[in-house]
């Protein structure tokens, strides 16, 4: 029986990527990009902005690890999401494409007053890169390092909004009320 | 930015701007009903001589589809950079006879990609006072308070008082960044001379002190009803803690982002306790000993960091270690850079923590940034924690840290963010808050007071932009929002010279900007929707102490 569960649980484990995080739970902090795949590196950084790191500040730590920008996205507001989906990737040789898909229910900032969207769809492209595309500026990869890691490479970092799911910033005001009605 | 280049920058803030150009007036159209119209509206600039100065009357439709299309992106589209250098305003290719035009503008949401694009475009733009004439400082070319049609009376800053404010906001931030140094070094200096073992010790105190603390902090940011606040406040950079008796209340959108940073350090901890287990687990304990030789007590030396930079870090003692808690890619990076950086910040809460109770108390005295925070839970459980942060939280505000800060994205994304300004702006208009969003009365009242001490600055009504303005964007339809500060404008040609926070550099750069593009294919240029002005008052304005937010 607990083989069982055990299997089962791996395979919810490996059908997990992709999917929105787990509601109450943030997602944790990772500083190696030991991914395999394009699509996991986005989840992996979806997964963060909905948690509200990159609203907080992303690290530089997984900045490097997971991005080529050379600087954090510095935005003082952000879009509150009901959900959001990590679409399939498109692999091109080094360069690779993946869609998130978002319901947006609004933006808003640090004091959580929230402007309803108009837009209730967003679709964020995001541009990865692997090889020595993915390497820090003025650097190159050394041999056997992470040369096989893909990064975001667009949008840029000036470009990008942080994302945040609703349950993960304590919102105020009559229409955060009536999000948290739903 | 070199202090020379940042003296250049500061001295060519008191020449004189040039006058308007007659021949490319405002043609406005815009009725001030509502926020929404106003930016649907893409006001208008037509260069055109024989247009009369103000024209009444509708945008045009190629407008109003540019700016209010709810399609969903496709591609944004790029500015020709070749117009750029030609001293035109950039354009915007939104002609596809096939799709809709908003799909062509959009990628995160209708109005920022041509912001952004345009900002892209511009920083390639040559740099210097292209837009300047040489000459000392004039006041008197500045327009006239009562030419403002908000009919505030007021006189605006001088340009020695704008230098002024810059300079010592400049000189402000250098002084705080300094002071994150000294809270690094002083939460650092224990773990210098430390063995792994003793290094894992620490971690596992700091997973153990940083857990409740993350806990009481996501229970206070996620309910308002958890009293919350400080004893004293923040002791002034490179100066001596200052105590206060009256305890001020905590700002919700301070404790979320602190909830954050801690969660990141107990994050770390975790992820630094499973490397250590690992690599003590390979080692047996009486070689543990030696295993400090795997990296010396300056572990910095030996990837070539300069001794400053390894005061701060003696935890990069693996290469497990080294991945958590990182050198700088590049050994010049300033100390101070390091330090006052997130992930520094991040690393100094995980040291502190790590400390025992004992040498925590014996340290905090000497941290320059450090909030003794106090927390009442619904069930009655109270905590006290020492918030450790980077300076820009808590506190009185002056001028000069005012202007420092709302330039930084980082500093401003707890205070005053441009959807303050845009409600400060919007009110000074229209005598009252936009709708929506709907505003809590805390932060409307904090709105209110801060909007006493500007003026509205609207491009679209001819209103032109002066040395110290803030020139800021923000709409309704993207969480994007940037706030520049005006060095000088050229009406003639709708371009400012702007200087801005370099948020990688943690400095002020500057640039030119266009307050207007073109559509090609079309005569008539647009102003940025969601771009406006506001004017500081010069002298007797609030802003500087009620800058402080809401919180209190």
């Amino acid at each position: 029986m607990r083989v069982v569960a055990t299997v089962f649980l791996g395979l919810l484990n490996l059908l997990s990527v992709g999917a929105p995080p787990e509601p109450t739970a943030h997602q944790k902090l990772r500083v190696v990009n030991d991914f395999a795949s394009p699509s996991e590196v986005v989840a992996y950084y979806a997964a963060r902005d909905a948690s509200g790191f990159v609203w907080s500040g992303l690290l530089d730590v997984e900045r490097r690890a997971f991005t080529t920008w050379s600087e954090a996205p510095a935005q003082d507001t952000f879009y509150v999401a009901s959900s959001y989906s990590v679409g399939t990737p498109k692999v091109q040789g080094d360069q690779a494409t993946v869609e998130v898909r978002y319901q947006i229910e609004g933006v808003s900032d640090a004091h959580g007053t929230l402007e309803p969207a108009r837009d209730k769809t967003l679709v964020v492209t995001y541009t990865l890169v692997r090889g020595a595309a993915a390497a820090p500026a003025g650097r190159s990869l050394a041999a056997g390092s992470a040369a096989a890691a893909w990064k975001i490479s667009k949008p840029e970092a000036t470009e990008v909004s942080p994302i945040v799911m609703r349950n993960r910033f304590p919102l105020v005001g009559p229409a955060a009320r009536g999000l948290a009605r739903r | 930015m070199s202090p020379a280049l940042f003296l250049f920058s500061l001295a060519a803030l008191g020449q004189r701007p040039r006058l308007a150009d007659p021949a490319s007036q405002v043609v406005g159209g815009t009725t001030r009903a509502t926020l929404d119209q106003r930016w649907v509206g893409a006001l208008r600039v037509q260069p055109d001589p024989k247009c009369p100065p103000v024209i009444r009357g509708q945008p045009s439709a190629r407008a109003r589809d540019l700016f209010s299309g709810a399609s969903v992106p496709q591609e944004a589209p790029k500015p020709a950079t070749g117009q750029i250098g030609n001293g035109k305003p950039p354009e915007v290719d939104v002609k596809q006879e096939s799709v809709p035009l908003a799909t062509q503008v959009i990628e995160f949401g209708e109005i920022a990609n041509p912001l952004q694009s345009l900002s892209a475009a511009q920083s390639a733009l040559p740099t210097g006072p292209a837009t300047t004439t040489a000459g000392p400082a004039d006041d008197s070319a500045r327009l006239p308070a009562a030419t403002l049609p908000s009919g505030a009376a007021f006189q605006a800053p001088t340009s020695e008082q704008v230098l002024s404010i810059l300079s010592y906001a400049e000189s402000r931030r250098i002084a705080m960044r300094e002071a994150a140094v000294q809270d690094s070094t002083a939460a650092a200096t224990p773990y210098q001379s430390m063995t792994i073992p003793q290094i894992a010790e620490r971690i596992d105190t700091a997973v153990q002190s940083l857990s409740p603390v993350v806990e009481t902090l996501r229970e206070a940011a996620a309910d308002p009803r958890v009293t919350r606040q400080i004893a004293r406040v923040a002791p002034q950079a490179g100066g001596q803690s200052q105590a206060q008796t009256v305890p001020q209340r905590l700002d919700a959108s301070d404790i979320a982002r602190f909830a954050n940073l801690y969660q990141n350090a107990l994050d770390k901890a975790e992820a630094a306790q499973g490397a250590l287990k690992i690599q003590l687990n390979d080692v047996k304990v009486a070689d543990a000993q030696r295993a400090v030789t795997f990296l010396p007590s300056t572990p910095g030396a030996l990837l070539g960091m300069p001794p400053a930079l390894t005061a701060i870090n003696p935890l990069a003692r693996t290469p497990e270690l080294a991945n958590l808690f990182p050198f700088p890619d590049d050994p010049k990076t300033p100390p101070s850079r390091v330090a006052s950086s997130n992930d520094g910040l991040v690393d100094r809460i995980v040291m502190f923590n790590g400390l025992p109770e004992s040498e925590r108390a014996k340290i905090l005295p000497n941290l320059q940034f450090v909030e003794r925070a106090q927390f009442k839970t619904r069930s009655g459980k109270t905590a006290a924690i020492p918030i450790l942060h980077n300076g820009y939280i808590f506190g009185k505000m002056d001028c000069s840290s005012f202007v420092s800060q709302v330039l930084f994205g980082d500093a401003r994304s707890t205070r005053l963010t441009t959807m303050d300004f845009k409600g400060i702006w919007f009110l000074l208009l229209n005598g009252r808050l936009p709708l929506p969003p709907e505003w809590e009365a805390d932060r409307a009242k904090v709105i209110r007071e801060l909007s006493k001490g500007f003026a509205p600055v609207s491009l679209d009504r001819g209103e032109q932009l002066l040395p110290g303005d803030l020139l800021v964007f923000r709409h309704p339809k993207v969480a994007w929002g940037h706030v520049f500060l005006v060095r000088s404008y050229d009406p003639g040609r709708h371009l400012a010279r702007v200087m801005e926070a370099s948020q990688s550099a943690g400095t002020l750069r500057e640039r030119d900007f266009y307050t207007v593009f073109g559509v090609k294919g079309e005569d008539t240029l647009y102003y940025i929707p969601g771009l406006f002005g506001l004017r500081l008052k010069g002298s007797q304005n609030n802003v500087c102490t009620a800058a402080k937010g809401g919180g209190a």
